[in-house]
Protein backbone atom coordinates (compact mmCIF):
# COMPACT_ATOMS: atom_id res chain seq x y z
CA UNK A 1 0.00 0.00 0.00
CA UNK A 2 1.26 3.56 -0.88
CA UNK A 3 -0.22 6.65 -0.31
CA UNK A 4 0.42 9.09 -3.04
CA UNK A 5 0.49 12.14 -0.68
CA UNK A 6 1.99 14.65 -2.80
CA UNK A 7 -0.87 13.82 -5.21
CA UNK A 8 -3.23 14.35 -2.35
CA UNK A 9 -1.37 17.33 -1.50
CA UNK A 10 -1.57 18.68 -4.99
CA UNK A 11 -5.33 17.93 -5.51
CA UNK A 12 -6.31 19.72 -2.12
CA UNK A 13 -4.12 23.00 -2.80
CA UNK A 14 -5.63 23.40 -6.33
CA UNK A 15 -9.09 22.54 -5.12
CA UNK A 16 -8.74 24.99 -2.73
CA UNK A 17 -7.74 27.92 -4.47
CA UNK A 18 -9.61 27.17 -8.05
CA UNK A 19 -13.01 26.74 -6.02
CA UNK A 20 -12.95 29.71 -3.89
CA UNK A 21 -11.24 32.20 -6.65
CA UNK A 22 -13.86 31.09 -9.37
CA UNK A 23 -17.00 31.60 -6.56
CA UNK A 24 -15.17 34.96 -5.82
CA UNK A 25 -14.68 36.26 -9.32
CA UNK A 26 -18.43 35.02 -10.22
CA UNK A 27 -19.70 37.22 -6.82
CA UNK A 28 -17.50 40.38 -7.79
CA UNK A 29 -19.04 39.94 -11.45
CA UNK A 30 -22.41 40.07 -9.89
CA UNK A 31 -21.53 42.71 -7.80
CA UNK A 32 -20.19 45.12 -10.70
CA UNK A 33 -23.29 44.02 -12.82
CA UNK A 34 -25.83 45.13 -10.33
CA UNK A 35 -23.89 48.40 -10.22
CA UNK A 36 -23.70 49.59 -13.33
CA UNK A 37 -27.60 48.55 -13.59
CA UNK A 38 -28.29 50.36 -10.73
CA UNK A 39 -25.90 53.58 -12.16
CA UNK A 40 -27.56 53.81 -15.16
CA UNK A 41 -30.87 53.78 -14.12
CA UNK A 42 -30.11 56.86 -11.46
CA UNK A 43 -29.72 58.67 -14.90
CA UNK A 44 -27.05 61.23 -15.15
CA UNK A 45 -24.07 61.99 -12.73
CA UNK A 46 -21.07 60.80 -10.98
CA UNK A 47 -22.56 56.99 -10.20
CA UNK A 48 -23.80 56.73 -14.11
CA UNK A 49 -20.04 57.33 -15.15
CA UNK A 50 -19.03 54.35 -13.56
CA UNK A 51 -22.21 52.44 -15.37
CA UNK A 52 -19.92 51.60 -18.04
CA UNK A 53 -16.57 50.09 -16.54
CA UNK A 54 -18.25 48.03 -13.92
CA UNK A 55 -20.24 46.53 -17.12
CA UNK A 56 -16.65 45.70 -18.63
CA UNK A 57 -15.43 44.60 -15.17
CA UNK A 58 -19.00 42.04 -14.54
CA UNK A 59 -17.93 41.34 -18.58
CA UNK A 60 -14.35 40.49 -17.67
CA UNK A 61 -15.64 38.59 -14.26
CA UNK A 62 -17.80 36.09 -16.10
CA UNK A 63 -15.77 35.17 -19.08
CA UNK A 64 -13.30 34.48 -16.60
CA UNK A 65 -15.64 32.13 -14.91
CA UNK A 66 -16.54 30.72 -18.60
CA UNK A 67 -13.38 29.88 -19.81
CA UNK A 68 -13.11 27.89 -16.34
CA UNK A 69 -16.24 25.95 -17.32
CA UNK A 70 -14.96 25.19 -20.98
CA UNK A 71 -11.51 23.74 -19.54
CA UNK A 72 -13.73 21.38 -17.82
CA UNK A 73 -15.77 20.18 -20.05
CA UNK A 74 -12.14 20.07 -22.00
CA UNK A 75 -10.88 17.66 -18.73
CA UNK A 76 -14.51 15.83 -18.41
CA UNK A 77 -13.39 15.34 -22.93
CA UNK A 78 -10.07 14.71 -22.15
CA UNK A 79 -10.14 12.02 -19.22
CA UNK A 80 -10.84 9.18 -22.06
CA UNK A 81 -7.21 9.58 -23.29
CA UNK B 1 -23.14 -25.76 -21.15
CA UNK B 2 -23.06 -23.36 -24.04
CA UNK B 3 -26.04 -22.53 -23.18
CA UNK B 4 -25.84 -22.28 -19.39
CA UNK B 5 -23.02 -19.33 -19.91
CA UNK B 6 -24.56 -17.29 -22.00
CA UNK B 7 -27.83 -17.45 -19.73
CA UNK B 8 -25.05 -16.16 -17.03
CA UNK B 9 -23.85 -13.90 -19.63
CA UNK B 10 -27.12 -12.32 -20.03
CA UNK B 11 -27.76 -11.66 -16.69
CA UNK B 12 -24.97 -10.58 -15.68
CA UNK B 13 -25.25 -7.65 -18.44
CA UNK B 14 -29.11 -7.04 -17.33
CA UNK B 15 -27.68 -6.59 -14.08
CA UNK B 16 -24.88 -4.27 -14.54
CA UNK B 17 -27.52 -2.05 -16.79
CA UNK B 18 -30.21 -2.44 -13.72
CA UNK B 19 -27.26 -1.25 -11.30
CA UNK B 20 -26.53 1.69 -14.24
CA UNK B 21 -30.10 2.79 -13.46
CA UNK B 22 -30.23 2.34 -9.55
CA UNK B 23 -26.74 4.84 -9.97
CA UNK B 24 -28.31 7.43 -11.97
CA UNK B 25 -31.46 7.34 -9.82
CA UNK B 26 -29.16 7.97 -6.62
CA UNK B 27 -26.96 10.45 -8.46
CA UNK B 28 -29.23 12.66 -9.61
CA UNK B 29 -29.09 14.56 -6.30
CA UNK B 30 -25.46 15.27 -6.56
CA UNK B 31 -25.74 18.07 -9.61
CA UNK B 32 -29.24 18.96 -8.78
CA UNK B 33 -30.46 18.52 -5.11
CA UNK B 34 -29.37 22.26 -4.72
CA UNK B 35 -30.54 23.79 -7.90
CA UNK B 36 -34.06 22.57 -7.08
CA UNK B 37 -34.05 23.97 -3.86
CA UNK B 38 -32.94 26.62 -4.63
CA UNK B 39 -35.35 27.09 -7.50
CA UNK B 40 -32.92 27.47 -10.47
CA UNK B 41 -34.50 25.00 -12.49
CA UNK B 42 -37.98 23.12 -11.19
CA UNK B 43 -37.64 19.81 -10.55
CA UNK B 44 -39.35 18.19 -13.56
CA UNK B 45 -36.90 20.39 -15.69
CA UNK B 46 -33.75 19.64 -13.26
CA UNK B 47 -33.92 15.67 -14.11
CA UNK B 48 -34.20 16.26 -17.96
CA UNK B 49 -31.10 18.58 -18.11
CA UNK B 50 -29.37 15.85 -15.70
CA UNK B 51 -30.51 13.07 -17.48
CA UNK B 52 -29.81 14.64 -21.11
CA UNK B 53 -26.84 16.02 -19.78
CA UNK B 54 -25.85 12.19 -17.93
CA UNK B 55 -26.25 10.55 -21.51
CA UNK B 56 -23.89 13.26 -23.44
CA UNK B 57 -22.05 12.86 -20.73
CA UNK B 58 -21.51 8.59 -21.74
CA UNK B 59 -20.88 9.14 -25.15
CA UNK B 60 -17.89 11.98 -24.41
CA UNK B 61 -15.74 9.29 -23.55
CA UNK B 62 -15.33 6.05 -25.58
CA UNK B 63 -12.39 4.62 -23.60
CA UNK B 64 -14.01 2.42 -20.68
CA UNK B 65 -12.14 1.21 -17.65
CA UNK B 66 -9.33 -1.33 -18.28
CA UNK B 67 -10.11 -3.21 -14.95
CA UNK B 68 -13.84 -4.02 -13.35
CA UNK B 69 -12.42 -3.36 -9.90
CA UNK B 70 -10.04 -0.85 -10.56
CA UNK B 71 -7.15 -3.49 -8.84
CA UNK B 72 -9.37 -3.77 -5.58
CA UNK B 73 -9.59 -7.53 -6.13
CA UNK B 74 -7.82 -9.38 -8.22
CA UNK B 75 -9.65 -9.63 -12.06
CA UNK B 76 -8.18 -13.09 -12.54
CA UNK B 77 -9.88 -14.54 -9.60
CA UNK B 78 -13.10 -12.87 -10.89
CA UNK B 79 -15.47 -15.01 -12.51
CA UNK B 80 -19.34 -14.17 -14.12
CA UNK B 81 -20.98 -15.71 -11.12
CA UNK B 82 -18.95 -13.05 -8.98
CA UNK B 83 -19.54 -10.08 -11.19
CA UNK B 84 -23.46 -10.63 -11.19
CA UNK B 85 -23.49 -11.91 -7.42
CA UNK B 86 -21.19 -8.07 -6.77
CA UNK B 87 -24.04 -6.18 -9.20
CA UNK B 88 -27.13 -7.76 -6.88
CA UNK B 89 -25.37 -6.59 -3.65
CA UNK B 90 -24.92 -3.40 -5.01
CA UNK B 91 -28.15 -3.09 -6.04
CA UNK B 92 -29.79 -4.02 -2.90
CA UNK B 93 -27.28 -1.69 -0.57
CA UNK B 94 -28.51 1.12 -3.26
CA UNK B 95 -32.09 0.29 -3.07
CA UNK B 96 -31.64 0.26 0.90
CA UNK B 97 -30.05 3.48 1.48
CA UNK B 98 -32.30 5.17 -1.34
CA UNK B 99 -35.28 4.06 0.76
CA UNK B 100 -33.69 5.70 3.27
CA UNK B 101 -33.01 8.72 1.95
CA UNK B 102 -29.28 8.31 2.10
CA UNK B 103 -26.43 9.61 -0.19
CA UNK B 104 -24.11 6.90 -0.40
CA UNK B 105 -21.81 6.36 -3.46
CA UNK B 106 -22.83 4.02 -5.55
CA UNK B 107 -19.23 3.19 -6.58
CA UNK B 108 -18.57 2.20 -3.32
CA UNK B 109 -21.43 -0.33 -3.42
CA UNK B 110 -20.65 -1.86 -6.69
CA UNK B 111 -16.33 -1.88 -4.89
CA UNK B 112 -17.98 -3.18 -2.42
CA UNK B 113 -20.37 -6.17 -3.48
CA UNK B 114 -17.44 -7.27 -5.79
CA UNK B 115 -15.17 -7.32 -2.95
CA UNK B 116 -17.90 -9.96 -1.03
CA UNK B 117 -18.35 -11.70 -4.02
CA UNK B 118 -14.74 -12.44 -4.36
CA UNK B 119 -13.98 -13.06 -1.01
CA UNK B 120 -16.50 -15.56 -0.71
CA UNK B 121 -15.91 -16.77 -4.30
CA UNK B 122 -12.23 -17.23 -4.66
CA UNK B 123 -10.79 -16.54 -1.08
CA UNK B 124 -10.09 -13.51 0.72
CA UNK B 125 -6.17 -13.69 -0.40
CA UNK B 126 -8.15 -12.63 -3.99
CA UNK B 127 -9.26 -9.32 -2.46
CA UNK B 128 -6.12 -6.14 -2.08
CA UNK B 129 -6.53 -4.86 1.36
CA UNK B 130 -3.93 -2.17 0.67
CA UNK B 131 -5.55 -1.13 -2.61
CA UNK B 132 -8.95 -0.98 -0.83
CA UNK B 133 -7.32 1.44 1.97
CA UNK B 134 -5.59 3.69 -0.92
CA UNK B 135 -8.64 3.73 -2.95
CA UNK B 136 -11.84 3.75 -0.96
CA UNK B 137 -11.08 4.73 2.52
CA UNK B 138 -8.57 7.90 2.17
CA UNK B 139 -10.23 9.34 -0.61
CA UNK B 140 -13.41 8.24 1.18
CA UNK B 141 -12.08 10.90 4.30
CA UNK B 142 -10.71 13.52 2.34
CA UNK B 143 -13.31 13.89 -0.46
CA UNK B 144 -16.08 15.46 2.48
CA UNK B 145 -13.61 17.50 4.52
CA UNK B 146 -11.72 19.19 1.24
CA UNK B 147 -14.83 19.95 -0.22
CA UNK B 148 -16.46 21.42 2.84
CA UNK B 149 -13.38 23.42 3.75
CA UNK B 150 -13.35 24.67 0.10
CA UNK B 151 -17.32 24.92 -0.19
CA UNK B 152 -16.94 26.78 3.68
CA UNK B 153 -14.52 29.21 2.47
CA UNK B 154 -16.26 30.26 -0.92
CA UNK B 155 -19.87 30.66 0.67
CA UNK B 156 -17.93 32.86 3.61
CA UNK B 157 -16.29 35.18 0.49
CA UNK B 158 -19.29 35.20 -1.47
CA UNK B 159 -21.65 36.69 1.61
CA UNK B 160 -18.54 39.37 2.08
CA UNK B 161 -18.57 39.92 -1.49
CA UNK B 162 -21.93 40.49 -2.54
CA UNK B 163 -22.83 42.21 0.92
CA UNK B 164 -24.03 45.69 -0.05
CA UNK B 165 -25.31 44.99 -2.79
CA UNK B 166 -29.65 44.30 -3.15
CA UNK B 167 -30.19 41.20 -2.94
CA UNK B 168 -32.92 40.12 -5.94
CA UNK B 169 -30.49 40.53 -8.78
CA UNK B 170 -27.49 39.28 -6.68
CA UNK B 171 -30.09 35.73 -6.20
CA UNK B 172 -30.93 35.66 -9.69
CA UNK B 173 -27.08 35.86 -10.93
CA UNK B 174 -25.80 33.39 -8.13
CA UNK B 175 -28.89 30.95 -9.72
CA UNK B 176 -27.88 31.51 -13.30
CA UNK B 177 -24.41 30.20 -12.22
CA UNK B 178 -25.78 27.66 -10.28
CA UNK B 179 -27.06 26.05 -13.28
CA UNK B 180 -23.79 25.73 -15.15
CA UNK B 181 -21.97 23.87 -12.63
CA UNK B 182 -24.51 21.89 -11.82
CA UNK B 183 -24.95 20.60 -15.33
CA UNK B 184 -20.93 20.14 -15.44
CA UNK B 185 -20.96 18.42 -12.42
CA UNK B 186 -24.12 16.10 -14.38
CA UNK B 187 -21.71 15.49 -17.43
CA UNK B 188 -18.96 14.24 -15.53
CA UNK B 189 -20.88 11.67 -13.84
CA UNK B 190 -22.39 10.93 -17.20
CA UNK B 191 -19.08 10.38 -18.21
CA UNK B 192 -17.24 8.51 -15.17
CA UNK B 193 -20.44 6.17 -14.10
CA UNK B 194 -21.23 5.17 -17.04
CA UNK B 195 -17.98 4.10 -18.00
CA UNK B 196 -17.63 1.81 -15.10
CA UNK B 197 -20.53 -0.48 -16.36
CA UNK B 198 -19.42 -0.41 -19.74
CA UNK B 199 -16.51 -1.45 -18.66
CA UNK B 200 -18.07 -4.12 -16.40
CA UNK B 201 -20.00 -5.45 -19.38
CA UNK B 202 -17.05 -5.14 -21.91
CA UNK B 203 -15.02 -7.82 -19.74
CA UNK B 204 -17.57 -9.85 -19.16
CA UNK B 205 -18.15 -9.74 -22.63
CA UNK B 206 -13.90 -10.44 -23.37
CA UNK B 207 -14.09 -12.99 -20.45
CA UNK B 208 -16.84 -15.01 -21.76
CA UNK B 209 -15.17 -14.67 -25.58
CA UNK B 210 -17.69 -13.02 -27.13
CA UNK B 211 -15.19 -10.05 -28.08
CA UNK B 212 -11.78 -10.02 -28.55
CA UNK B 213 -8.98 -9.20 -26.28
CA UNK B 214 -8.19 -5.37 -25.31
CA UNK B 215 -11.86 -4.67 -28.06
CA UNK B 216 -13.46 -1.10 -26.70
CA UNK B 217 -16.93 -1.74 -26.09
CA UNK B 218 -19.99 -2.46 -29.22
CA UNK B 219 -22.23 0.44 -29.63
CA UNK B 220 -25.01 -1.16 -28.01
CA UNK B 221 -22.80 -1.35 -24.68
CA UNK B 222 -22.37 2.25 -25.16
CA UNK B 223 -25.73 3.18 -25.98
CA UNK B 224 -27.95 0.62 -23.32
CA UNK B 225 -24.88 1.82 -20.49
CA UNK B 226 -25.94 5.68 -21.60
CA UNK B 227 -29.68 4.94 -21.19
CA UNK B 228 -29.81 3.27 -18.55
CA UNK B 229 -27.87 6.13 -16.52
CA UNK B 230 -29.50 8.71 -17.96
CA UNK B 231 -33.30 7.63 -17.51
CA UNK B 232 -32.68 6.57 -13.73
CA UNK B 233 -30.84 10.22 -13.61
CA UNK B 234 -34.44 11.19 -14.91
CA UNK B 235 -36.49 8.75 -12.39
CA UNK B 236 -34.99 11.23 -9.60
CA UNK B 237 -34.29 9.37 -6.98
CA UNK B 238 -36.38 12.72 -5.23
CA UNK B 239 -36.02 10.54 -1.58
CA UNK B 240 -31.91 11.58 -1.71
CA UNK B 241 -32.61 14.95 -3.00
CA UNK B 242 -34.90 16.35 -0.57
CA UNK B 243 -32.09 14.98 2.06
CA UNK B 244 -29.65 16.76 -0.11
CA UNK B 245 -31.45 20.42 -1.08
CA UNK B 246 -33.32 20.25 2.15
CA UNK B 247 -32.35 17.82 5.39
CA UNK B 248 -28.92 19.16 5.73
CA UNK B 249 -28.99 22.52 5.68
CA UNK B 250 -31.31 25.80 4.04
CA UNK B 251 -30.06 26.73 0.99
CA UNK B 252 -30.08 30.29 -0.49
CA UNK B 253 -28.79 30.80 -3.48
CA UNK B 254 -25.28 31.75 -3.08
CA UNK B 255 -25.06 28.64 -0.83
CA UNK B 256 -26.42 26.62 -3.98
CA UNK B 257 -24.14 28.36 -6.22
CA UNK B 258 -20.83 27.82 -4.09
CA UNK B 259 -21.97 24.10 -3.10
CA UNK B 260 -22.26 22.99 -6.62
CA UNK B 261 -19.24 25.24 -8.25
CA UNK B 262 -16.77 23.61 -5.21
CA UNK B 263 -18.23 20.03 -5.83
CA UNK B 264 -17.75 20.58 -9.95
CA UNK B 265 -13.96 21.96 -9.33
CA UNK B 266 -12.91 19.34 -6.73
CA UNK B 267 -14.33 16.03 -9.47
CA UNK B 268 -12.44 17.32 -12.09
CA UNK B 269 -8.99 18.79 -10.57
CA UNK B 270 -9.04 15.24 -8.19
CA UNK B 271 -9.71 12.97 -11.26
CA UNK B 272 -7.47 14.94 -13.76
CA UNK B 273 -4.61 15.17 -11.00
CA UNK B 274 -5.02 11.12 -10.66
CA UNK B 275 -6.77 10.88 -7.07
CA UNK B 276 -10.37 10.73 -8.32
CA UNK B 277 -12.85 11.83 -5.41
CA UNK B 278 -16.06 10.19 -5.12
CA UNK B 279 -19.24 12.50 -6.66
CA UNK B 280 -21.46 11.83 -3.43
CA UNK B 281 -18.83 12.59 -0.45
CA UNK B 282 -17.66 15.82 -3.16
CA UNK B 283 -21.08 17.18 -3.10
CA UNK B 284 -22.48 16.11 0.16
CA UNK B 285 -19.13 17.73 1.94
CA UNK B 286 -20.12 20.56 -0.71
CA UNK B 287 -23.47 21.34 1.01
CA UNK B 288 -22.42 20.86 4.42
CA UNK B 289 -19.57 23.53 4.21
CA UNK B 290 -22.13 25.80 2.35
CA UNK B 291 -24.34 25.52 5.07
CA UNK B 292 -21.21 26.56 7.34
CA UNK B 293 -20.17 28.87 5.15
CA UNK B 294 -23.14 30.97 6.22
CA UNK B 295 -23.96 32.85 8.83
CA UNK B 296 -26.96 31.63 11.47
CA UNK B 297 -27.79 28.96 8.96
CA UNK B 298 -28.73 25.56 10.58
CA UNK B 299 -26.78 22.68 9.71
CA UNK B 300 -28.29 19.73 10.89
CA UNK B 301 -25.56 17.17 11.84
CA UNK B 302 -28.30 14.77 12.76
CA UNK B 303 -28.54 13.90 9.04
CA UNK B 304 -24.93 14.92 8.56
CA UNK B 305 -24.12 12.24 11.01
CA UNK B 306 -26.89 9.41 9.24
CA UNK B 307 -25.21 10.38 6.12
CA UNK B 308 -21.71 9.40 7.60
CA UNK B 309 -22.62 6.25 9.43
CA UNK B 310 -24.34 4.97 5.69
CA UNK B 311 -21.01 5.76 4.06
CA UNK B 312 -18.61 3.60 6.42
CA UNK B 313 -21.76 0.84 6.13
CA UNK B 314 -21.70 1.18 2.38
CA UNK B 315 -18.64 -0.90 1.48
CA UNK B 316 -18.96 -3.89 4.45
CA UNK B 317 -22.69 -4.25 3.67
CA UNK B 318 -22.76 -4.38 0.29
CA UNK B 319 -19.44 -6.96 0.34
CA UNK B 320 -21.79 -8.79 3.02
CA UNK B 321 -24.51 -8.84 0.28
CA UNK B 322 -22.75 -9.87 -2.76
CA UNK B 323 -20.90 -12.46 -0.37
CA UNK B 324 -24.39 -14.29 0.23
CA UNK B 325 -25.23 -13.95 -3.71
CA UNK B 326 -22.03 -15.45 -4.96
CA UNK B 327 -21.98 -18.08 -1.79
CA UNK B 328 -26.00 -19.08 -3.10
CA UNK B 329 -25.17 -18.50 -6.76
CA UNK B 330 -22.17 -20.58 -6.44
CA UNK B 331 -24.50 -23.63 -5.79
CA UNK B 332 -25.46 -24.01 -9.61
CA UNK B 333 -28.26 -23.17 -11.45
CA UNK B 334 -30.67 -23.05 -9.23
CA UNK B 335 -28.51 -21.16 -6.73
CA UNK B 336 -28.32 -18.81 -9.60
CA UNK B 337 -31.98 -18.26 -10.09
CA UNK B 338 -32.54 -18.17 -6.30
CA UNK B 339 -30.29 -15.22 -6.20
CA UNK B 340 -32.25 -13.24 -9.23
CA UNK B 341 -35.17 -13.87 -7.62
CA UNK B 342 -34.77 -13.04 -4.04
CA UNK B 343 -33.17 -9.79 -5.28
CA UNK B 344 -36.18 -9.25 -7.61
CA UNK B 345 -38.83 -9.51 -4.83
CA UNK B 346 -35.86 -7.30 -2.34
CA UNK B 347 -36.24 -4.65 -5.00
CA UNK B 348 -39.70 -4.48 -5.43
CA UNK B 349 -40.48 -4.96 -1.63
CA UNK B 350 -38.58 -1.71 -1.27
CA UNK B 351 -40.18 0.03 -3.91
CA UNK B 352 -44.01 -1.06 -2.48
CA UNK B 353 -42.24 0.59 1.17
CA UNK B 354 -41.46 3.64 -0.41
CA UNK B 355 -44.79 4.18 -2.08
CA UNK B 356 -46.00 4.69 1.73
CA UNK B 357 -44.44 7.09 2.04
CA UNK B 358 -43.69 8.33 -1.46
CA UNK B 359 -41.45 11.86 -2.31
CA UNK B 360 -41.78 12.99 -5.75
CA UNK B 361 -41.56 16.42 -8.23
CA UNK B 362 -44.27 17.76 -6.09
CA UNK B 363 -42.99 17.22 -2.79
CA UNK B 364 -39.18 17.62 -3.13
CA UNK B 365 -38.61 21.10 -1.33
CA UNK B 366 -41.17 20.31 1.68
CA UNK B 367 -38.79 20.19 4.51
CA UNK B 368 -37.64 17.22 5.53
CA UNK B 369 -37.92 16.04 8.91
CA UNK B 370 -40.83 14.72 11.62
CA UNK B 371 -42.93 18.29 10.52
CA UNK B 372 -43.68 16.57 7.44
CA UNK B 373 -44.74 13.25 8.65
CA UNK B 374 -46.94 15.29 10.26
CA UNK B 375 -48.05 16.90 7.56
CA UNK B 376 -48.56 13.50 5.39
CA UNK B 377 -50.84 11.79 8.38
CA UNK B 378 -53.14 14.69 7.90
CA UNK B 379 -53.24 14.65 3.98
CA UNK B 380 -54.02 11.05 4.00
Amino acid sequence: MQIEWDALAAVCAVSLTVGVLLVGVFSLGLVALTWSREARSAGTGRGARTAVPAKAAAALCFMVCAGLACYGIVLIVSQSR
Amino acid sequence: MVDGVSVLLIAVIVTALAFDFTNGFHDTANSMATSIATGALAPRIAVVVAGVLNLAGAFLSTTVARTISSGIVDDHAVSLTMIFAGLIGAILWNMVTWLAGLPSSSSHALFGGLIGAVWVGAGGDAVRLGQVVEKIVIPALVAPVLAGLTALLATYLAYVLTRRTSSGPVSRGFRIGQIGSASLVALAHGTNDAQKTMGVITLTLISAGALGQGSGPPWWVTLSAGLAISLGTYAGGWRIIRTMGRGLTDIEPPQGFTAETTAATVILVSSHMGFPLSTTQVCAGGILGSGLGRKLAQVRWGVAGRIAVSWILTLPAAAAAGGVAAWLAGRGDIGLVLVAAAALAAVGGMYALSRRRPVHAGNVNAPAGEEDEQADRTAV
